[in-house]
């Protein structure tokens, strides 16, 4: 064999780049790959040999020590050289929770405020030895902030180390009225936390989920999170803010959480003339902030916003602001991308959400949330505005026989690709409609999903309310029954097969490409693997 | 009844077999996935030298499986479940069965070709055999030599023993 003296392909050598160099190599020399014996020794000796743990690429190992706790990556690391070289690869490192347990009662609260918090001596000594590796970073404070103690100077010397590229703040819940009367929180706690944001460097994407609100930190200048930011001019470059939006995968939020007024947003906002994206509560939104993200001064265009819909009837701090449809314009003017996603919350009259989502707002994704309504007429008014600019319709929370509104939702808004029905309602969409919009949209579909409860297999007359029909009971006595009993849906094995046949037929309509899982026909194509 | 007529690409392994495989499953190979739709009306397969037939076939099987799997989630509260989540009972039998030096061929081969799903639930295989578990008996179950002189031993397990409160 003539290829003895090539170095033979090492695992760890293969990265991208090799991959790569194969490519390249066999688009082009194809045809000549058998007269070139060298290629296949090198081959051979790989294969030949029976590959160990240490032979992956240090890549590969430092993902199996992700898996496991921080005792077995020590007791690997012990075994030999390459394994310990994978325990201080920073990659290991780069993501971090830091988990707080915070107090039970309210901020300051007499029985509970004075827990004490120690650090676990494990946390200590990670901080010491890996604190300069961690990049994205969620410090979560569970229950109230309270004092934080042990954790003080673990923090301090964190935010002074670490060169985080992400930081998601939870700090204690979200701020509400009844927390206002407990005490708020030390300004020696608060300035530890906000030291995070006092040295931070090169912070791409600040995430606040929930941060105490108190009148009090909010009035002093070197207690207030935002005049902090402000502070420091590095966080300039930030690229992605995002304020207040919950954590929660159901994302459920406080209904009336303390939120910072839209002032202190738009004055955030002027100042940090980097951002691309942009999330908040609609409460923060108004004209001038837009106006304000409009500037010819920005260095950079925005290219999003999301809007998580807070609202509450007859509170003046919790009302939907009213946008004007040229603020939105301007900004799509800047820059063509620029794109709005909506997150409804809240049951709220579809009036209100039409006057924030005013004409020319580039609405691109409307998700109605568990809690929150939607009907035929506020269908109709998202189609008639935004049928040039929707991708994504998402709807969980109640759904009524809204065919028809879905129907012309599906013809009028030709960009519309993602589509998620997992209404808490059962039988509220007739299998027929279904049927007609994946047919319609066919392999376009990107995201084509509806829980299988939601589907109906009958057609319901109109006004079924009302219409009530004679039936015969089993002694042979007439009653009335109502139309939705008459025509009842099919269940149990018959409901199972019909739904079968459905994701047959819409497997052929939507290209063979579906996924069937929590009982629901989900048909999910991402276009962005 | 009636067969969709799927796209496949060709991918040739170190064996010089060639495989044929519906773009469908090819989608999970990540990274590669756009060089594979260019190669889609190309006749000629895209060789691979670094993964043998054996290790291919059991690359097919296990992306055939999962075909309808949904995908990864963005959000990192999802992603951080998601990453907790258990392996599948079939997953477990079907990544143990030809035992260490295949696994390890298959993770490497996941590798090349960046299919995220597989390698994760392939490193979680491998990760479940190390917990628990002290130094000697690592070395054992994966068949390492110890290459650390008894001073570095030493020095390892006094910089690092804070891991064991």
């Amino acid at each position: 064999m003539d290829g003895e003296n090539e170095m033979p392909l090492n695992g760890n050598d293969i990265n991208d780049d090799d991959v790569k160099d194969e490519e390249s190599s066999s688009f082009t020399e194809n045809c000549t790959d058998s007269e070139k014996p060298n290629e296949a020794v090198i081959d051979e000796e790989e294969n030949l040999k029976l590959l160990l743990i240490t032979d992956l690429p240090m890549e590969v190992i430092v993902h199996i020590y992700d898996f496991l706790p921080l005792v077995s990556r020590y007791n690997a690391s012990m075994a030999c050289h390459v394994l310990y070289e994978a325990f201080n690869h920073p990659k290991l490192w780069h993501e971090q929770r830091l988990r707080i347990n915070g107090d039970v009662l309210n901020y300051g609260s007499k029985y509970f405020g004075n827990c004490t918090r120690t650090v676990p001596n494990k946390i200590k000594h990670l901080v010491k030895k890996f604190g300069k590796y961690f990049q994205f970073l969620t410090i979560w404070v569970f229950g109230h902030l309270g004092k934080l103690n042990e954790w003080s100077s673990v923090l301090l010397e964190l935010s002074q180390q670490c060169r985080l590229e992400k930081l998601t703040l939870v700090v204690g819940k979200m701020t509400t009225e009844s927390d206002l009367l407990g005490k708020p929180p030390k300004k020696k706690d608060m300035d530890i936390l906000l030291s995070f944001i006092q040295n931070a460097f090169r912070i791409k994407h600040l995430d606040i989920k929930s941060w105490p609100l108190f009148p009090e930190t909010m009035f002093l200048a070197d207690q207030n999170i935002f005049k902090a930011l402000m502070k420091n001019t590095k966080l300039k470059e930030l690229e992605q803010l995002d304020l207040f939006w919950p954590y929660t995968n159901l994302m459920w939020s406080e209904r009336q959480p303390i939120l910072p007024d839209s002032n202190m947003v738009l004055e955030l906002i002027q100042y940090l003339g980097n951002l691309k994206k942009l999330g908040l509560r609609s409460t923060m939104l108004s004209d001038a902030l837009l106006e304000a993200l409009a500037s010819a001064r920005r260095s950079r265009r925005i290219s999003l916003i999301r809007i998580f819909v807070t609202y509450a009837k007859g509170k003046p701090e919790y009302q939907i602001p009213n946008i004007k449809s040229l603020s939105w314009k301007r900004l799509t003017d800047i820059n063509p991308d620029f794109h709005v996603e909506c997150h409804v919350m809240p049951r709220l009259p579809s009036i209100e959400l039409g006057n924030m989502l005013t004409l020319d707002c580039p609405l691109s994704k409307i998700t109605f949330l568990q809690w929150s309504r939607i009907d035929e007429q506020l269908m109709e008014s998202i189609v008639n505005k935004f049928n040039q600019t929707l991708k994504t319709f998402e709807v969980y929370c109640d759904f009524k026989d809204y065919d028809e509104a879905l129907i012309k939702m599906v013809a009028e808004c030709q960009f519309l690709e993602n589509l998620v029905i997992r209404s808490c309602s059962t039988h509220c969409v007739n299998v027929e409609t279904i049927k007609k919009l994946a047919f319609w949209r066919g392999t376009r579909w990107v995201t084509f999903q509806i829980d299988e409860k939601n589907i109906s297999f009958i057609d319901k007359p109109q006004n079924i309310e009302e219409d009530t029909v004679v039936g015969k009971n089993e002694n042979g006595e007439y009653f009335l029954v109502g139309m939705h009993q008459f025509h009842a849906e099919p269940e149990g094995k018959e409901r199972r097969m019909k739904c079968q046949e459905l994701k047959d037929s819409l497997a052929v309509i939507l290209g063979q490409k579906f996924i069937s899982r929590n009982k629901a026909i989900i048909i999910d194509r991402n276009s962005t693997v | 009844m009636y067969k969709k007529i799927v796209p496949q690409i060709k991918l040739e392994t170190y064996e010089k077999e060639v495989f044929e495989i519906d773009l469908d499953i090819a989608k999970k190979f990540g990274k590669l996935v756009p060089v594979l739709q260019e190669l889609l009306n190309d006749d000629k397969p895209l060789t691979i030298k670094t993964i043998n037939s054996g290790t291919l076939k059991k690359i097919i099987t296990w992306c055939t499986y999962h075909k309808d799997d949904p995908l990864p989630p963005e959000d990192d509260d999802n992603r951080m479940k998601h990453s907790t989540e258990e392996v599948s009972s079939w997953d477990d039998k079907f990544l143990q069965e030809d035992g260490q030096a295949a696994l390890f061929d298959l993770i490497s081969a996941a590798h090349t070709l960046d299919i995220d799903g597989l390698l994760d639930v392939a490193c979680k295989v491998v990760a479940t055999m190390i917990k628990g578990k002290a130094p000697e008996e690592i070395r054992k179950v994966f068949n390492i030599k110890n290459d650390f002189t008894q001073q570095e031993e030493d020095q390892v397990r006094k910089e690092n023993d804070w891991c064991e409160d």
